[in-house]
């Protein structure tokens, strides 16, 4: 059995225009030590999902399964799923700078959650705190866990969050954007300290971010999420060698590369997301999809294997898939479409 | 000066904010040091009634022969212990509401807030007045029907500074790390709330100062012959045009504490603004 399992999950805001449904039939599993990336653009409802799994949602409706170690965690009483929170599922979030309460000692914040989860005496948790400390690479921890939030740097707050979040050696860590907010050396930093603690423990992570280069060096699959659904899944390396979704090719396309000549210029994908309050009867990404027919703007594909892609590898997309209404894209290999 | 104290950097920056604090120190010491300051019982009857000021009696006698400046003493006890209280009355209560309001949101945020909205529609004396109808008169009773009164502005309050941040990571985070309601409330939201709490105390102790005078005038607050400024003056209208000492003293008593309390809760906002202050902490 999988360590998480999340079965359709969907989960709606109620606003003044209408349902709007952040998260729309999401389903996957992680494995134990497993890193999974989730990657989309701003609003594509990554981190509602996140959000939704732990059950931290205010004001939403959250339906499916969240199975996690066995039990579903939507339907667990609020006391029993806080006991889960920070001890086997812990979350990480995007800004560092105001993600620790700034009156409160940094050893403070570390030995409540500890305390909280473990029941251990003042002592004993003050001593795992300064462990941690330095687990995550800040010096003298002994001393620092004396000093306030404002004393660190934002990559120091950010180590001593991961350390936080390991603080109860957790199964899961949801890591929510962490590395947005840091410079980009901090950030190789950080995400080699991540890798390390990975492979120590056996933690399993997941990465949500909408940047490809941490999706490539850090995680063994990916989801790329569009307008709240799943349109891709695959094996990470399948997922850079051979991506099936026109939106994957816009996310790749993007970015810079090592290979290509630096005159050519990076293709941005033209348009806006969906308007998920109204969402398009068709393919959500249709809009601005170079590739789409009349199908995709009628009916909404269904997340199935691609067409000449390894077993496993799914994708939300007519043209990629081998249906009798789509596939006029299926073996297309990816560069040369993307260049068309 | 360091950004650790701005109470201290404005106490040191501004004249006004020197003098309403001597001043209110100076009420302070007569509240707490009455009963030695006082030169006479403030209830006994040892003179004349209304002569003029002497030697013996300072401000001179009131209108059944007992000292003014006694009576004045003793009542800036009966105006601080009725603005202490009835503050943190109000203070207690509304910030307890207003932070399960904002906390629990959805039905329980509607019936406070609009319970509020009702207590809100009232005038402040007109709502002590009837609970006063309630409860029946005495110091007790006012200082429970200021304190009451209080409550709303308070929940409101306490409503708006927690709904702002219950949207801060910090709070999120600490829930994601299994942090129960009270944990997140005690921890992560009253103590951000102190600075703003602070400053409107200090105007609510004015407005109680002002009320309870208010009530004590209208013979519903201290009974006699306990003094009170409110009271004094009640009694010493009467007298305005031969003995005018006898309302003006007790006036100016009530107007130099609480112009002395709203100075100074504008100094307090001025240097806990945080709107009014350099950000710390970030680059």
């Amino acid at each position: 059995m999988a360590l998480l399992e999340v079965e359709g999950l969907r989960t709606t805001f109620r606003t003044w225009d209408g349902a709007l449904r952040a998260v729309d039939d999401v389903s996957f599993t992680v494995e134990e030590g497993e890193t999974l990336g989730i990657v989309g653009e701003s609003g594509s409802g990554k981190s509602v999902m996140a959000l939704s799994i732990m059950r931290l949602v205010p004001s939403a409706r959250v339906e499916g399964k969240v199975r996690f170690e066995g039990r579903d965690l939507l339907q667990l009483p609020e006391e029993e799923v806080r006991r889960v929170r920070g001890s086997r599922i812990a979350m990480v979030f995007q800004d560092p700078m105001s993600s620790l309460n700034p009156v409160l000692r940094v050893g403070r914040q570390l030995t409540e959650v500890i305390r909280l989860h473990s029941g251990a005496d003042a002592a004993t948790a003050t001593a795992r705190a300064a462990e941690l400390l330095s687990t995550v690479g800040i010096p003298e921890a002994n001393r620092r866990l004396r000093d306030y939030p404002h004393q660190f740097s934002g990559g120091q707050r950010q180590r001593i969050m991961i350390a936080m979040a390991l603080a109860c050696d957790p199964a899961l860590v949801l890591a929510d954007e962490i590395t947005t907010a840091l410079d980009v050396t901090i950030r190789a930093q950080v995400l080699a300290l991540l890798r390390r603690l990975a492979a120590e423990r056996r933690t399993a992570f997941v990465m949500i971010t909408h940047d490809l280069g941490i999706v490539a060096g850090m995680t063994n699959r990916v989801i790329v999420m569009y307008g709240g659904q799943m349109v891709e899944v695959a094996q990470t390396v399948d997922l850079f060698a051979n991506p099936r979704m026109p939106y994957t090719w816009g996310l790749l396309d993007s970015l810079p590369r090592m290979d290509s000549d630096r005159t050519e210029p990076l293709v941005p994908i033209e348009g806006v997301p969906p308007d998920l309050v109204h969402p398009p009867k068709g393919c959500r990404f249709a809009d601005r999809c170079r590739f789409a027919r009349e199908v995709c703007n009628e009916r909404i594909p269904a997340l199935q294997q691609a067409a000449g892609a390894e077993a496993g590898h799914l994708v939300r997309c007519w043209a990629t898939q081998d249906t009798p209404a789509g596939g006029w894209l299926a073996d297309v290999p990816r560069t040369a479409a993307a260049r068309a | 000066m360091t950004a650790r104290s701005p109470i201290l950097a404005e106490i040191r920056r501004s004249r006004i904010t020197q003098a309403a604090l001597l001043l209110t120190v100076l009420y302070c010491v007569v509240a707490l040091a009455g009963p030695w300051l006082a030169p006479h019982d403030p209830t006994s009857m040892l003179a004349m009634p209304r002569r003029p000021p002497s030697e013996r009696f300072w401000l001179g006698t009131d209108e059944i022969g007992r000292d003014l400046l006694s009576r004045l003493i003793h009542g800036a006890r009966v105006a601080f212990t009725v603005a202490f209280l009835a503050t943190a009355i109000g203070l207690l209560g509304g910030a307890v509401l207003g932070l399960i309001a904002a906390y629990f949101a959805g039905y329980i945020d509607s019936a406070i807030m609009r319970t509020m909205d009702i207590l809100l529609a009232f005038p402040g004396l007109l709502l002590a007045l009837a609970i006063i109808a309630i409860l029946g008169p005495g110091l007790t009773n006012a200082m429970i029907a200021i304190g009451i009164g209080g409550i709303p502005e308070y929940a409101r309050l306490m409503r708006g500074e927690v709904l702002s941040l219950l949207g801060r990571d910090h709070v999120l985070a600490a829930r994601a790390m299994g942090a129960s309601d009270l944990r997140v409330m005690w921890r992560h939201l009253i103590p951000f709330t102190v600075p703003t709490m602070l400053v409107y105390s200090t105007s609510q102790l004015a407005r109680a100062v002002l009320t309870e005078a208010g009530l004590s005038y209208l013979g519903l607050g201290v009974e006699p012959p306990t003094a009170s400024w409110g009271g004094m003056i009640a009694t010493g209208q009467a007298h305005m045009l031969t003995t005018p000492m006898l309302a003006i003293a007790p006036g100016l008593a009530i107007m130099g504490l609480v112009f002395a309390l709203n100075m100074l809760g504008d100094s307090l906002r001025d240097a806990l603004d945080p709107h009014q202050r350099p950000v710390v902490g970030r680059q």
